[in-house]
């Protein structure tokens, strides 16, 4: 009795100090995978999707953010005005250090406008209807524009805050005000992020460390999430995490409403492609129902709308039915009746591209037209895709808060270049430089019409699942519709 | 001896020379713009063509590219690699901080292998038709046959997620955790050496079965010794120059496994970093592990060469 009692009780203590253990050596870090490396961490420089969920967004910030409905709200800014359409003053936190030390000010904001712009990258067309700045002191920011420009706040997300002086430093040792600091990085390895106690968002961030773990695919990713070697993976296809879907000790953590978007990009410069018709019978040979069930096992929305449902802006087109038949007739008008071979470029890793490509040809074929698939790897998917060497390129697009991030990302380099469309130019620039939401929306609902009709520059295929798989013990994992993770309110068990 | 090194030292140069030439030429030559891919789908938007221009020569792609070359050649023979393409960081030290993961990897597979392969042979040839013998070929067969990718996750599904035993991917450097190191050692090594272990086994087999006929070992028999002791004593000792051929060879084409098992076990060695390298057209990066490689085969060989000598004295370098 005596020692079933003591072996009770030290089975209990042992317990207790396990669990206690566990709960501080485990439950603060959160290792999290993600396939392929990141290499350059220079916030002007680095737009790739991974890079910004977990170094832009966790390392550095901007004036203003998204929030998890893809809503600007205040960041390094705490408020800002408006006095007219074409000047605002940002009303900037105090109290705010970067990693290293340095107080944050306007001129650190200053700097990096002019960082930006002076390193002409990507992210300098985000400050392109920027005429000038003003330091007024240190803690307000005047900003002139050009002319009116409504995605302006939404454009600021972009814009990453660095220290006055920064430079090619950045790229191995970024250094920002964010809710959480760099620690080290070994390259293909892991990146190792701290939480910077003297962050203004008092209460966080929730973790303290962030221990980011490279993969080299999603299968290896998750038998490391199995095998409890990772708490999380990061942007997981739907068809890997099915093949987990029955773990009880697997959780699928997904945004209210997705913003990533499979579509395709049409040349419509010259030849069959040039006709209306011929775009319309390639819509009615599309079956995305099919598409839908094999590609992402029933998730995601079928659209037609360039627009996500979540956008304001968004209005549902009827589009096309599947009708091979109807199709055909359309081709037999545009005096293709005798046949067709198009082709269509795909990247050759990215299985829902193929995907795509494979349902599309089986429907094209019953109409007539011989699609032709061309795979290639990524650099030269992208040779083709910059220098618009392509019939039909299949591509995917992340729509950001404001509807105009789909029209300048992917609509305007396609109209200056593959299809012309001078109506269709003006309501984007429309669209951008009106003030008022409710007539921006009236703007934006007659380019989807236009868009659907004209089945150009683009067509849309449907909205993809965004998708990451966590342990139970992640209890909160914020996601916004354009994949981004909100770590720093990511709270453990 | 040191006339002999010297002289495979300077034959190795113009290979070395050839090869770097080559990947410098196919990388080249493959289609895809390195700038373009740094700057991703940006580089389609008309504003955006100066920055790419200017990208392009950062990068040095603007030259011609026999100047290229030369600038490259010139700068490694000062030991200038020069810098990721990605980056930014000097490649000699991304190589050098992933070279001692795939050293150790390499040499625990092949401690590994001649380990069990030497005994495994050995008794197989004694025991000829034997039910371990005929065991041991099956495994032969089968070890060289089986995809490193398969086994490897084979391994991983087994011990990491079923039973939880050992780590299922990564690496922690030896001198920051040896214990973590060595349990995360262990599956990539096994994973490895599976590979080795069939090849040096059979190999050791039907050395030592043509050994074992020779006039010399029934000599010994006859002098009254035990079959083990003549085998390990004089038979043995016979196989090792072929053995040793045979280990430099593999040592050479065993980069293509840990390219594949690196990545499988996320081991983040040079292979991995090489597949990388390749991907995100890091021109430096990838003519510097080509480089590094090339002159490590021809190290290799003039190893063996030398081995030659120590393990068979008839064998003299200077000849």
């Amino acid at each position: 009795m005596r020692k079933a009692v003591l072996t009770a009780l030290s089975l209990a203590v042992l317990l207790a100090f396990g669990l206690a253990g566990a709960g501080i050596a485990d439950a603060q870090t959160l290792r999290i995978g993600v396939v392929g490396d990141i290499d350059n961490f220079d916030p002007h420089w680095n737009q790739l999707i991974a890079f910004r969920t977990f170094i832009r967004n966790t390392v550095f910030s901007s004036l203003v953010r998204l929030d998890e409905n893809m809503r600007v709200i205040p960041e390094l800014a705490e408020s800002w005005e408006q006095p007219d359409d074409t000047t605002y003053i940002f009303r900037l936190r105090r109290g705010v250090t970067f990693h290293d030390g340095r107080p944050f000010t306007a001129e650190d904001v200053a700097y990096s406008f002019e960082r930006t712009i002076e390193n002409q990258m990507t992210f300098a067309t985000k400050l392109a209807t920027v005429e000038s700045w003003q330091v007024l002191d240190d803690y307000t920011l005047q900003v002139n524009l050009k002319h009116p420009w409504a995605p302006f706040l939404d454009d600021l997300v972009e814009v990453a805050i660095v220290p006055k002086g920064a430079g090619d430093e950045l790229r191995s040792r970024p250094v920002g005000t964010g809710p959480f600091r760099f620690v080290e990085w070994l390259p293909n390895d892991r990146i190792v992020l701290e939480k910077n106690p003297d962050y203004w968002n008092a209460g966080h961030p929730k973790l303290d460390r962030i221990v980011i773990r490279v993969m080299p695919n999603a299968t290896v990713a998750l038998a490391n999430l199995q095998g409890r070697e990772l708490d999380a993976v990061w942007d997981v296809p739907v068809a890997e995490a099915q093949s987990v879907a029955r773990d009880p000790n697997v959780v699928w953590q997904r945004p209210a409403g997705s913003g990533s978007i499979l579509l395709v990009e049409i040349n419509a410069s010259e030849g069959p492609l040039a006709d209306r018709r011929v775009r319309q019978a390639l819509a009615h040979a599309l079956n995305k129902m099919v598409v839908q069930r094999t590609t992402y096992f029933g998730e995601g929305e079928a659209i037609w709308s360039p627009l996500p449902p979540f956008s304001w802006a968004y209005e549902p087109q009827a589009g096309y039915d599947f009708n091979p038949n109807r199709a055909r007739e359309l081709l037999a008008e545009a005096g293709y009746g005798s046949g067709l071979t198009l082709t269509v470029d795909v990247i050759s890793d990215v299985k829902v591209m193929e995907d795509l490509a494979t349902v599309w040809q089986a429907g094209l074929a019953q109409a007539g037209v011989q699609l032709e698939i061309r795979r290639s790897a990524l650099p030269v998917w992208l040779d083709r895709y910059v220098n618009h060497d392509y019939e039909l390129i299949i591509n995917t697009f992340n729509v950001s808060g404001d509807p105009n991030s789909m029209f300048d990302v992917i609509f305007r380099p396609l109209l200056a270049s593959v299809y012309d469309n001078q109506a269709m130019l003006d309501l984007i620039l429309e669209g951008a430089r009106t003030s008022d939401e409710a007539a921006r929306a009236e703007i934006y609902k007659q380019l989807q019409r236009m868009t659907v009709e004209e089945v150009a520059p683009v067509l849309i295929v449907q909205t993809q699942p965004v998708l990451a798989v966590t342990s139970p013990a992640v209890t909160v994992f914020p996601i916004n519709g354009r994949n981004e993770v909100m770590f720093e309110r990511v709270e453990m068990r | 001896m040191a006339r002999f090194l010297v002289r495979r030292l300077v034959h190795g140069v113009p290979t070395v020379l050839l090869v770097s030439f080559l990947v410098f030429g196919a990388m080249h030559l493959a289609p895809g713009d390195p700038a373009a891919l740094l700057m991703g789908q940006a580089a389609a938007r008309p504003e955006n063509a100066a920055a790419l221009e200017r990208l392009r020569a950062e990068m040095g792609l603007d030259k011609p590219f026999l100047v290229q070359y030369v600038t490259w050649l010139s700068g490694v023979l000062r030991l200038d690699f020069g810098t990721s393409n990605r980056s930014g960081l000097p490649v000699l030290d991304l190589i050098l901080g992933r070279l001692p993961a795939t050293l150790e990897l390499v040499a625990a597979a092949f401690i590994l292998s001649l380990l069990l392969a030497v005994p495994a042979g050995v008794i197989a040839a004694l025991r000829r038709g034997s039910m371990f013998d005929r065991l041991l070929m099956i495994f032969a067969v089968g070890g060289v046959a089986v995809p490193g990718f398969w086994l490897g996750m084979t391994l991983i599904l087994l011990f990491a997620v079923q039973l939880q035993w050992l780590p299922s991917s990564g690496y922690v450097p030896f001198f920051e955790d040896p214990v973590r190191n060595l349990r995360h050692l262990i599956l990539p090594a096994v994973t490895l050496a599976v590979y080795l272990l069939a090849v040096f086994s059979r190999f050791l087999r039907a050395e030592m079965i043509e050994t074992l006929r020779q006039d010399y070992i029934r000599t010994a028999l006859a002098k009254g010794l035990s079959m083990p002791v003549v085998a390990i004593r004089h038979g043995l000792r016979n196989t090792l120059t072929s053995l040793w051929t045979i280990m430099g060879m593999e040592l050479g084409s065993l980069l293509g496994g840990v390219v594949i098992v690196e990545q499988v076990f996320g081991w983040s060695g040079i292979g991995w970093l090489a597949v990388q390298a390749v991907n995100n057209q890091d021109y430096p990066l990838v003519q510097a592990i080509v480089l590094m490689i090339a002159v490590g085969f021809t190290v290799i060989n003039i190893v063996v060469d030398i081995g030659y000598a120590l393990l068979n004295p008839r064998v003299r370098v200077d000849s």
